[in-house]
C-alpha cells in the first residue's frame, strides 16, 4: 500500500505542490484580518481544495485503479491508499500551515480546529463521492462514475460558493442575512463541533464512511466501463 | 499434479448475454488457444480470471489458491497481458517497470531489460507517447519480467498493423518456447496462436463449443469428396455438405466415422484432404464444434 501512495505522491508531485503553495495565502490572510475572517478562508481554501483534488483523484484514476488491480496487492489496501491519499492531502496542507504559522505568524490565533474540521469535512465528502462512484462503476460503468462524480462535485463546489457570497452580501448591505443564512444559524450554532459530543460523534460518522469507502471499493463489481 | 489453472462453472450475467458456465483446466506446461469471435466472452473470461470483474458465480484456483482479491499471492503465478494497457501515462516505460518491480519478489530487471531489448522497446519514453505497438510490448514486458508460470494473454496483437504484429508474436513466441510455462492465449485470429499451441478451445456466444488437442483435430478433420447418384442421407460426424449433380463434397469432424458410413453407401471416387488447422478453427466457428466426435 506505502508502494502506492509513494507512487502517487511522487506521480502527482508537482500539483500537490501548487496546492500547497496556496496555504501560505492563509497566513498571511490571518496576519492581515481580524480572526472571525478564518472560517471563510477556510471555505476558500476547501473551494480550492475540493476541485484540485478531484481532478487528481479522477485523472487517469481508472488505468491506475486498474494496473493496481492487476498487480499482487490486496483490493483493501487499494480502497485504503485512495482515501489516505485525500487524507495525506488535507494533513500535508495543516502541517504546512501549522508550520508556517510558527514560523511567521505566531501572535495570531492558531485556527487549527478549522483545518481539523475542513480535514473531516472532506474526508466525508470524499468518502460519500468514492462509495458513490464505486457503486456507480458496478452497475452503470466508469464513464458514468466520472459524469456523477464531477456533477456531485460541482454541487458541492457551486453550493460552498453560494454560501459564500450570501454570506458576503449580508455582511456588506449591513442588514439581516437572507432567510437561507438565517435557518441555518440554528445548525452553526449546534454544529458539529460545539460540544465534545458533537465532536466525537462527528469523528465516528466520518471514521465509518471512511471504513465504507474502504469496503465499496472492494465490493466493486467491476474495474471497466 | 496440481492444475496451472482451473475454472469451475464460472458464471458472469450482463443484459443480453452471459458467460458460462465455463469449466476449463489448464495443465502445467500447456499452451491453449481460446479461439471465440468478437463479443463471444473471451475478454470476460479474463476479467473474471484476473479478478478484475466478479463473477456471479463458480470458482478460479491458480496453481491451486483461489482467486481471492484479499489474499493475492495468486497473482504471483500469472503474467496478464488484456485488453487495456495500464501505466503511469506520465512516467518513461523504465520507471513504469520499476514500479511493478516493487511487488513482484522473482523480478528480474535484467530480464525486463533484456526483453525490451529484444521486443526493440525504448524505455526512456514516457509511456503516454508510445506508440500503440509498443505499449503492447511493453505490458508484455511487465507480463514476463517476474517469469510467472501461467501467462494470461488476451489478444494483445489487438490494434496492431500486420507488420508490427509479426514482430511482436516473432519475439513473443521466441521468448515462450524457451521456457516451460503454461499459456492461455485468447484470440479471434487463429494464425497468431496455431503455431504454438497444444489445445485449443472454442468458445461461441459464451459458452465453450469444442475443447481438443490440436492434433486430434488436424488428424480428425479432412474435406471428403464423392460421387453417387443415389440420395445420400445425414452421415455421421459431417459439419458441412455441398453438392453439385453428383458430386459430393463434404467436410467431416471425424474422417474415420464418415468414411466407414460411406462405406455402407457404395459410394464411388471417394478423396479426402487434409485440412488446415485455420480452416478448421473456421468451420467450428460457424458452428460444426457440436458435431459429436467419435
Amino acid at each position: 500500500m506505502w508502494n502506492i501512495i509513494r507512487a502517487e505522491v511522487s506521480y502527482h508531485r508537482y500539483i500537490f505542490l501548487t496546492f500547497l503553495a496556496f496555504v501560505p495565502l492563509l497566513i498571511v490572510h490571518e496576519m492581515m484580518g481580524p480572526a472571525e475572517r478564518i472560517p471563510p478562508a477556510i471555505v476558500i481554501w476547501m473551494i480550492v481544495f475540493l476541485p484540485v483534488n478531484t481532478w487528481v483523484s479522477v485523472r487517469a484514476k481508472d488505468k491506475r485503479e486498474l494496473q493496481y488491480m492487476q498487480m499482487p496487492v490486496k483490493a483493501y489496501k487499494i480502497g485504503m491508499a485512495r482515501i489516505l491519499m485525500v487524507l495525506g492531502s488535507a494533513l500535508a496542507s495543516t502541517a504546512v500551515y501549522l508550520a508556517l504559522h510558527m514560523i511567521f505568524a505566531q501572535s495570531a490565533p492558531l485556527h487549527l480546529g478549522a483545518f481539523f474540521a475542513s480535514t473531516l469535512a472532506i474526508l466525508f465528502i470524499y468518502s460519500l463521492v468514492f462509495i458513490v462512484g464505486d457503486r456507480v462503476v458496478g452497475h452503470r460503468g466508469l464513464s458514468d462514475a466520472k459524469i456523477w462524480i464531477s456533477i456531485f462535485m460541482g454541487f458541492m463546489v457551486l453550493g460552498n460558493l453560494y454560501l459564500l457570497l450570501l454570506t458576503r452580501r449580508a455582511r456588506r448591505s449591513g442588514g439581516e442575512p437572507p432567510a437561507f443564512i438565517r435557518a441555518l444559524g440554528y445548525v452553526f450554532e449546534h454544529h458539529p463541533f460545539s460540544t465534545n459530543l458533537h465532536t466525537t460523534v462527528t469523528v465516528c460518522v466520518v471514521a465509518a464512511l471512511v471504513v465504507l469507502s474502504v469496503v465499496s471499493f472492494t465490493r466493486r463489481k467491476t474495474q471497466f466501463a | 499434479m496440481t492444475k496451472a489453472m482451473s475454472i469451475e462453472n464460472l458464471v458472469r450475467r450482463y443484459t443480453g448475454f452471459q458467460l458460462g458456465p465455463l469449466s476449463l483446466e489448464l495443465e502445467p506446461g500447456t499452451v491453449l488457444g481460446y479461439i471465440g469471435p468478437n463479443a463471444s466472452g473471451k475478454t470476460t473470461t479474463f476479467h473474471c480470471l484476473t479478478g478484475l470483474e466478479k463473477a456471479d458465480g463458480g470458482s478460479v484456483e491458480f496453481f491451486g489458491k483461489p482467486n481471492d482479491p484479499e489474499k493475492p499471492a495468486w497473482k504471483l503465478d500469472i503474467g496478464y497481458v488484456g485488453d487495456r494497457h495500464a501505466f503511469f501515462e506520465g512516467w518513461t516505460g523504465e520507471k513504469n517497470l520499476a514500479f511493478r518491480g516493487q511487488f513482484y519478489p522473482n523480478w528480474s530487471e535484467d530480464l525486463a531489460r533484456n526483453l525490451a531489448r529484444r521486443f526493440n522497446l525504448p524505455l526512456d519514453k514516457k509511456a503516454k507517447s508510445l506508440s500503440t505497438g509498443n505499449r503492447v510490448k511493453l505490458s508484455l514486458v511487465s507480463a514476463l519480467a517476474h517469469s510467472p508460470r501461467l501467462l494470461l494473454l488476451d489478444e494483445p496483437t489487438t490494434g496492431l498493423d500486420p507488420v508490427v504484429r509479426k514482430e511482436v508474436l516473432d519475439t513473443l513466441f521466441e521468448v515462450l518456447e524457451s521456457g516451460e510455462r503454461s499459456i492461455l492465449y485468447a484470440t479471434h485470429i487463429l494464425p497468431d496462436i496455431s503455431r504454438i499451441a497444444d489445445e485449443l478451445a472454442f468458445l461461441i456466444g459464451g459458452k465453450l463449443m469444442l475443447r481438443c488437442p490440436k492434433d486430434d483435430l488436424l488428424d480428425k478433420w479432412r474435406r471428403i469428396s464423392f460421387r453417387t447418384r443415389l440420395e445420400v442421407p445425414a452421415l455421421k460426424a459431417v459439419v458441412e455438405h455441398l453438392t453439385e449433380k453428383n458430386e459430393h463434397q463434404v467436410i467431416s469432424a471425424d474422417a474415420d466415422a464418415t468414411l466407414t458410413h460411406l462405406g455402407t453407401l457404395g459410394v464411388e471416387g471417394i478423396q479426402e484432404t487434409r485440412m488446415t488447422i485455420d480452416e478448421i478453427a473456421i468451420e467450428i466457428l460457424k458452428g460444426g464444434g457440436h458435431v459429436e466426435h467419435h
